[in-house]
């Protein structure tokens, strides 16, 4: 099991909003594919899936403030 | 640092220009500046609030002002020529992957540029962009893929301002202005345009190569 983790963006910035995710809980995903996006005021980011596997849980949905270290899905790795 | 300039071109055909770049740099081409100038339009970002859009839709489009929607950060912003644009495409994992430092350095960068020009700017983290004496002459709103950047600054240099009329800028009642209103000149956006690639390829550390020039401004 893979946790997605909201990366470190840079000094002093500690939280973003959930923009929008790309794959749905149930869906397979490679290491790499494009799995969400988070914003902040002037910026947004696309975060990598870590893992290549089935996303089994999605913890913040589109809308919602998630802080830097934060756990906000799991991916049932493959194999 | 590759340096293209696009000129005058329409919204939509930079964009596809900027995600081929942003691709090549993910796969490790060189970083790169595009400049270029767009014709007129309004174009949001993912903070944006249609209520920041005054005018009807109905009435831009009578006006010829098309609303792009764009997945960079920031709100709504408005372009037309006589503007400066620039989309820096900059591999941050391989400089600082840090997002304040990235924005610093932008506005530094046109801080450094307005400088030459006399023009004494102002900068505020609190309030991204470039202001002078409270009117904002930069705005700035960019994305990351990989760690890799797109969307970026546009300057006011001779454009006309009226068109910010439709919009509430960033969200809020700002003014703002250009270098045109500020010194009483006109610029040219070439010379204009090399000098802030010297200024961000002096920021971001890496020695400034002019390998290409597509076209000019």
């Amino acid at each position: 099991m893979t946790q997605v983790i909201i990366p470190e963006l840079g000094e002093g910035i500690k939280k973003a909003v959930i923009s929008c995710w790309y794959f749905k809980e149930g869906e397979r995903l490679n290491e790499g594919d494009d799995l969400l996006e988070i914003s902040t005021d002037k910026a947004t980011f696309n975060i990598s899936s870590p893992a290549s596997g089935t996303l089994i849980e999605i913890f913040q949905s589109e809308g919602s403030d998630v802080e830097v270290g934060e756990a906000v899905a799991r991916i049932e790795n493959a194999g | 640092m590759k340096i293209i300039n696009l000129g005058l071109i329409d919204y939509n055909s930079a964009l596809a220009i900027q995600n081929k770049d942003l691709d090549d740099v993910i796969n490790g081409a060189e970083n790169r500046l595009i400049f270029c100038q767009h014709h007129d339009c309004l174009v949001t970002g993912r903070r944006s609030n249609l209520s920041n859009i005054k005018t009807d839709k109905l009435l831009l489009t009578q006006k010829g002002i098309p609303v792009f929607n764009s997945p960079r950060g920031g709100n709504v912003t408005a372009h037309n020529p006589g503007q400066l644009i620039c989309y820096p495409i900059i591999n941050l994992a391989s400089l600082r992957p840090d997002l304040r430092w990235y924005f610093s350095t932008l506005e530094n960068s046109v801080s450094a540029t307005l400088d030459t020009l006399g023009i004494r700017a102002e900068l505020d983290e609190r309030r991204r962009g470039v202001w002078i004496d409270g009117r904002k002459i930069c705005s700035i709103g960019i994305a990351v893929k990989k760690w890799v950047t797109y969307f970026g600054l546009a300057v006011n240099v001779n454009n006309d301002l009226s068109i910010f009329s439709h919009i509430l800028p960033c969200g809020e009642e700002i003014t703002m202005t250009s270098i045109q209103q500020e010194t009483g000149k006109t610029t040219q956006l070439d010379a204009l345009a090399l000098l802030l690639a010297d200024n961000l390829s002096a920021a971001l550390n890496k020695p400034l190569k002019t390998t290409k020039t597509e076209t000019n401004l």
